[in-house]
């Protein structure tokens, strides 16, 4: 049928990609304690890019059977659609991640539940008054990629996640303890997720007050997703073409500290974004983005690639940037050495609303939604109604104290990162 | 058609060995355009056609999604055997909320459909939107966002109900960008309807102001960090109550959890004696609004705080039975991949008696606060984001701020609220509410200018 499809596509005078994307997840749920559903989803997804005319028409359509109809309304709107000065990639060798697992893919629901249920009685044993959620879920993909150029590949995928979360209303304090693991193999580790939790159920219930000011912050791997995320917005190749990323025009300049290095791997052993080709039909690779503080590459798709000068790296998506997988490696030291090290700081494990706000301006802000207390190296209770404040710009080159040699994938891979001088502003009095 | 998908469902529903069951299909057309810059960026069209089964057994929840139609009734098979293993073990009663039966067709309330306009129009008008933004002086580039989508939606229980809604949904968010040497400021123009592509016009004074204000921040410094009386302009104060309050009042996440329902109980004092919240999804044409839930009930306004007491909760069928109250149509779901969850549809403060004059007066030092980048909430504490923001001194506006987030404790914040405005706008945007990984889901939220004492803001050490 994608032959058929694209065979039209090339006699309507388009050069045209199709993809699909096929999945089956199971999912179960746990809430308050108790098996609360099972979710079974079976996905299809079929997008085509057409370029006729210079111009580009996507069209995404989820009707089994719908090639040729979606490859149709996507040459129908290159009428109206983006300049595109670029062909679709001739085939070019690339290489299957090894992002499948059998064990995943054949994990029976006897199995799923009897994790689940054991979660959840861990969670219900904290405190009589725990409202414990668990998700356990598995899913496999399976994508796949045609261009009118003769490429033609498919990979599989499988995803294991496994999530639970410790809900406790202590008075007008709701102490949200989670943690969770999600990876391409079966290799959940049970007794290590409930001895994350069970280590801070005690200490969380325990707020301390913090006084407005400057304080070394040690952001955990999901902390740390907010101080990447915007330098990821500002490598975004499209930002930069338009002019408003800070990152225009300074390739192979310092930009962070030496600390700091930024991979993209579209084909990361385990990787959660793992893929042989990008939407584009580029073959994914590793790729440095920042090495040792130095800007050495964007996130490119073909369009921003040919307006820079650059080569494509495998992360064209449709109508923007995809990233595949973001590793931010490790440094040398342990994280406990890290908190042992410090006098007097915060410990930021969750935050919220860091997210939202311009990217470009380099300013995170958020509220410390789970965050400790340290002094003399051990926790001491929890920090409440604060926020923190940093510009990745400046604290990420001038205040980057050190990287931890333990990192977390999910989806991105990121280390703990002690960052000096952090603004953090408490309620007075 | 919709007399034949009747059929289809119905016939499937027998096959149901559970307690209880329904049926959902969606047929959905989206247009996407975007521009970046100078150029247009994407023009997509996409189709979207599926639909899911959800049955209920002992407390037991299965849920089966299918993009093909052709083999319902085997779907319909699958979610009660899951329904039934759970079931087995959790041997619970759970019922839902008794509602009337419902045989309804809901076709074309809208005033001027967007998948009536033709394509070509709806990105020229984008496109010279996008001139205008960037002819603005020292506006270094744009991003231009438009959406709209049409939904044929299908619904059908076990208890004889079938429904059919024809649904529209349309959102805009036009951006300015400023930059100055490695400084970036954005401010941007935002609309959305459920009934009228209309209200993507005559936006071009607005995107004037949104140019200057991304102009004005330039040359602004960030706030310094501190507690500060804050005056939310209405879009603020809209976003501080879906966070705030709204997400607090959804019952599937009180109705199992007795301290939290304790912490809600109607009667409890939260707020000044002139603090009225309520969600509706009838006011008329805002995105999230439609005649019927995501289980068929009907919708309605209902107040969650009356005169700073608790007075309600937004329900599904499931909390409201669990709860003993009536359900509130405020099941929802952002597709058929998902099953319904108690979600807000447009969240407002209601009108109170000050002008901004009476607000501002008394302030010595204090930040006005409008422009949403976004907010979060994690019950306890909420956060957002500004784009736009002014210093109060002695009583009147001064220089901008940038950088703005304010955060606080949502019952400790809602008791600082000491003036409540004579002035009430809803607010329909691009964007939505992210709850359960099913965003962005459309919401609306409306309110006037509020007062605020002692909130924490971030940004740059004193």
């Amino acid at each position: 049928m994608t032959g058929e499809a694209l065979k039209y596509a090339r006699e309507s005078g388009a050069g045209a990609t199709l993809t699909f994307r096929e999945s089956q997840k199971i999912e179960i749920n746990f809430e308050f304690n108790r098996l609360k559903g099972i979710q079974n989803t079976e996905s299809l997804q079929f997008t085509a890019q057409a370029i006729k005319g210079g111009k580009l028409g996507v069209a995404v359509s989820t009707k089994a059977g719908g090639e040729k109809e979606v490859l149709d309304r996507a040459i129908r709107l290159c009428e109206y659609g983006a300049p595109a000065n670029y062909v679709f990639p001739d085939p070019e060798p690339s290489e299957k991640p090894a992002v499948y697992s059998e064990e995943v893919a054949s994990l029976g629901l006897k199995e799923m539940l009897r994790v689940g249920e054991d979660l959840s009685a861990f969670l219900k044993s904290l405190h009589p008054d725990v409202n414990g959620s668990v998700t356990v879920s598995k899913a496999v993909f399976r994508d796949g990629i045609a261009n009118t150029n003769g490429l033609e590949a498919t990979w599989d995928r499988t995803v294991l996640l496994l999530m639970a979360i410790s809900s406790l209303v202590d008075g007008q304090n709701l102490v949200d303890l989670w943690d969770y693991h999600v990876s391409t193999v079966l290799n959940w580790d049970v007794e290590a997720m409930k001895e994350e939790i069970r280590s801070r159920f005690d200490l969380a219930r325990k707020n301390v007050p913090v006084k407005t000011d400057a304080y070394p912050v040690l952001f955990t791997p999901f902390a740390f997703r907010d101080l990447i995320s915007p330098i990821l917005a500002c490598l975004d190749g499209r930002a930069v073409t338009i002019g408003v990323s800070p990152f225009k025009g300074r390739l192979e300049e310092q930009v962070f500290s030496p600390q700091l290095t930024v991979i993209e791997d579209g084909l990361m052993e385990g990787g959660l974004e793992s893929r042989m080709y990008d939407a584009q039909g580029v073959r994914c690779r590793r790729t440095p983005l920042i090495e040792k503080g130095v800007l050495r590459e964007y996130l490119l798709d073909l369009e921003t690639a040919r307006k820079l000068g650059r080569e494509p790296i495998g992360t064209g998506g449709v109508g923007g940037i995809e990233p595949g997988n973001v590793i931010v490696p490790g440094g040398s030291l342990s994280k406990e050495s890290l908190l042992t090290g410090m006098k007097r700081g915060i410990v930021v494990e969750n935050t919220m609303g860091a997210w939202a706000g311009n990217p470009f301006s380099g300013q995170v802000s958020g509220n410390i939604a789970m965050g400790f207390l340290v002094e003399d190296g051990e926790l001491v209770g929890r920090v409440k109604d604060c926020m923190f404040s940093l510009n990745i710009f400046t604290h990420l080159k001038d205040h980057l104290v050190a990287l931890s040699r333990e990192t977390k994938n999910f989806g991105i891979t990121l280390p703990y990162a002690l960052i000096d001088n952090v603004s953090v502003t408490g309620k007075k009095g | 058609m919709a007399k034949s998908m009747k059929d289809l469902l119905r016939r499937a529903l027998k096959r149901s060995t559970a307690e209880y069951c329904e049926i959902r299909v969606e047929e959905t057309e989206e247009v996407r355009i975007q521009f970046r810059g100078e150029d247009i960026d994407q023009v997509s069209e996409s189709v979207s056609v599926g639909g899911n089964v959800r049955a209920l057994v002992s407390g037991g929840w299965g849920f089966v999604t299918f993009n093909k139609l052709d083999d319902l009734e085997r779907k319909v098979d699958e979610a009660c055997a899951q329904a039934r293993i759970l079931g087995e073990i959790l041997k619970k009663e759970i019922k839902l909320y008794p509602v009337p039966p419902v045989e309804d067709e809901v076709r074309g309330l809208f005033e001027t459909p967007a998948f009536k306009v033709p394509l070509a129009d709806k990105v020229s008008l984008l496109g010279k939107y996008n001139e205008l933004v960037l002819s603005q002086p020292e506006i270094a580039s744009s991003y231009i966002r438009y959406f709209d989508r049409h939904t044929h939606l299908y619904f059908a229980n076990s208890e004889g109900t079938y429904i059919y809604q024809e649904k529209m949904d349309l959102g805009g968010n036009m951006s300015a960008i400023a930059t100055k040497g490695n400084l970036t400021t954005q401010e941007s123009v935002r609309f959305g309807s459920s009934v009228d592509y209309n209200v993507a016009l005559g936006r071009e004074e607005e995107i004037v102001r949104a140019a200057a204000a991304a102009r004005d921040m330039l040359y602004a410094p960030v706030i310094k960090a501190d507690e500060y009386t804050v005056i939310l302009a209405p879009d603020m104060a809209g976003l501080f109550v879906h966070e705030a309050f709204g997400h607090l009042s959804e019952a599937d996440s009180l109705d199992e959890n007795e301290r939290l329902k304790e912490l809600l109980k109607v009667g409890t004092e939260y707020g000044p004696k002139d603090l009225d919240i309520f969600d509706s999804g009838i006011e008329g044409g805002n995105r999230g609004d439609a005649k019927y839930d995501d289980e068929g009930v009907p919708m309605q306004r209902t107040y969650l705080i009356k005169g700073g007491v608790v007075v309600g909760h937004l329900h599904n069928r499931e909390s409201a039975w669990k709860m003993g109250e009536k359900p509130t149509g405020n099941a929802r779901a952002i597709n058929y991949r998902f099953p319904p969850i108690v979600r807000m549809r447009t969240t407002c403060i209601a009108p109170g008696k000050h002008s901004l004059e009476e607000m501002l007066k008394d302030i010595s030092l204090g930040v006005y606060v409008a422009g949403g980048y976004g907010g979060e909430t994690n019950g306890e504490m909420f956060t957002f984001t500004a784009s736009r923001c002014n210093m109060i001194r002695n009583g009147s506006l001064h220089e901008p701020v940038r950088e703005v987030t304010l955060t606080g404790n949502v019952f400790t914040t809602l008791k600082n609220i000491d003036m409540i405005g004579n002035d009430f706008s809803i607010k329909n945007t691009a964007g939505g509410c992210g709850k359960g990984s099913q965003g962005p889901l459309p919401t609306a939220d409306g309110s006037p200018h509020i007062r605020v004492r002692r909130v924490v803001v971030g940004g740059e050490k004193k």
